[in-house]
């Protein structure tokens, strides 16, 4: 092996000017170049991370108060329900009175039908009594003391129902 | 015109004549001159280094003219961004500190691209089989153990040839040698991978040590000394001693391990398709570009991780290393 002070020394210049001339034409402007877009890819990444946070902020507002706005309608909606429900009450009472007061009129315009059918019944038996006594009889009686009488016979039968 | 074809036709003939392979396998442990720059020889790898350096230097240049500070880059740039931040990462990954990591950076990025584009220029076709009359150094410009040294391990030479094996006593065997070879100008590749190059591979690691030095001093001032010389203790004392060293081991350790590697394979590769010249050889060369890029990445990392360890205390040092 040839080893040759000579050439070492031609070797390591070599190497220093190879080494000059990388740095010069390629290392520097490409690392800078590198830096620079790296520098401009971070800001924008950190850009882009506030626009997230901005996000979740507008988010977690818009979840404030969609839960906000949910309560309330729930609120309303449990009012409304009360109101509609004391309303109903309100009115199923109204009704029930009414009604009640309808069926008070109806009893009592029966009550009063009854007892004036009941009347015309009454002069109707009387009447078709003192015919068939009449003609059973051949004579007239005294018309005010048979109808005492019968009277008296009807009230006695409607005692008795 | 006809010169210039029968010099191509002559080129492609030695890059693909199987017969001319298997009459000159060669195989030397060491660089061989191919030409003399005033004075200078400049060997096999040396003018196959400058090759690379001056692809890499004109790529960045080219480069240059083309960047623009853009988010938009053309494919070149978006290439050449793709290798620099995965390189940066690499570095970032080890360091974990931008700043280190920024002062780390370009020298572990250009030993990786230096050495894995020199790993990659052997396995291609030409660079070994384009063979030229290797230069001699004079004898005289060499010490007398040199001479030795710097002949081949291993050739297969001309039928005719005879192969002559002398003692070095005196300086008598290297005027023999040098007649010989002036009588016999040897055939030797123009192109060899700088990493199959011992000097090549020791400037590497010499600059690797020595900024480890300079990356310690630099971050700690003069206490990074103290890792060298603790009179604390004597057991303090002797673990400096070693610490010492050890500096000087992982320049040999960094120089032959990437030496051996990238000549191993190339020899693997000669041998085999000296062997058998087709197909067989494709796994192998398959192989060698898994080495080459293992053999980069090995040297950039083992050069960070020294840069980096350099940089931090003896105390958090020791920590790291029982942590791990």
């Amino acid at each position: 092996m040839d080893i040759q002070l000579a050439q070492i020394i031609f070797q390591i210049i070599n190497f220093g000017v190879v080494l000059a001339a990388l740095t010069h034409f390629i290392y520097k402007p490409v690392l800078k170049l590198l830096n620079d877009r790296r520098e401009k890819v971070t800001a924008a990444a950190e850009a882009a991370g506030e626009v997230m946070q901005e996000k979740e902020d507008l988010e977690r507002v818009r979840e404030n108060t969609l839960l906000k706005a949910n309560q309330k309608a729930k609120k309303m909606e449990d009012e409304i329900k009360k109101e509609a429900r004391s309303q109903a009450k309100l009115l199923l009472d109204q009704s029930k009175a009414e009604l009640a007061a309808r069926e008070a009129k109806f009893t009592a315009e029966l009550a009063k039908m009854k007892k004036e059918e009941l009347k015309r019944m009454e002069k109707e038996i009387k009447a078709a009594a003192i015919s068939m006594a009449e003609k059973v009889l051949g004579e007239s009686i005294d018309a005010k003391k048979h109808q005492k009488l019968i009277d008296q016979q009807i009230n006695e039968i409607i005692e008795s129902l | 015109m006809l010169a210039k074809k029968q010099t191509l036709v002559l080129l492609a003939l030695s890059i693909y004549n199987p017969r001319h392979m298997s009459e000159s396998l060669h195989v030397s442990i060491s660089a061989e001159t191919v030409f003399n720059f005033f004075g200078l020889p400049i060997s096999n790898s040396i003018f196959t280094s400058l090759i690379v350096s001056f692809f890499l230097i004109g790529f960045a240049i080219f480069f240059r003219s083309r960047f623009k500070h853009t988010d938009r880059p053309s494919a070149l740039q978006n290439f050449v961004e793709m290798i620099v931040e995965a390189l940066y990462n690499f570095v970032y990954s080890i360091t974990e500190n931008h700043k280190k990591s920024a002062l780390f950076f370009p020298i572990i990025s250009t030993f990786f691209l230096f050495i894995i584009l020199n790993n990659y220029v052997g396995l291609l076709p030409g660079v070994g089989p384009i063979l030229v009359e290797e230069q001699h150094v004079s004898a005289a410009d060499l010490a007398p153990d040199q001479v030795m040294a710097s002949a081949p391990v291993a050739e297969v030479n001309e039928p005719e040839e005879a192969v002559v094996t002398v003692e070095n006593e005196g300086g008598v065997a290297a005027e023999l040698l040098e007649k010989a070879e002036n009588e016999h100008p040897k055939l030797v590749p123009i192109f060899r991978a700088a990493t199959a190059d011992l000097n090549t591979t020791l400037a590497l690691a010499i600059i690797s040590v020595f900024l480890t030095q300079f990356f310690g001093v630099y971050h700690l001032g003069l206490a990074y000394f103290k890792k060298f010389l603790d009179f604390s203790s004597p057991i303090a004392f002797f673990v400096g001693i070693l610490e010492t060293i050890l500096e000087f081991a992982k320049i040999i350790s960094f120089a032959f391990r990437l030496f051996g590697n990238i000549f191993a394979g190339e020899v693997l590769l000669i041998v085999m398709t000296y062997l058998v010249s087709i197909l067989v050889p494709a796994p192998f060369y398959a192989l060698e570009l898994f080495v080459g890029f293992i053999q980069a990445l090995v040297f950039s990392m083992l050069t960070l991780i020294f840069f980096n360890l350099a940089t931090k205390g003896h105390h958090e040092e020791s920590h790291e290393v029982a942590h791990s």
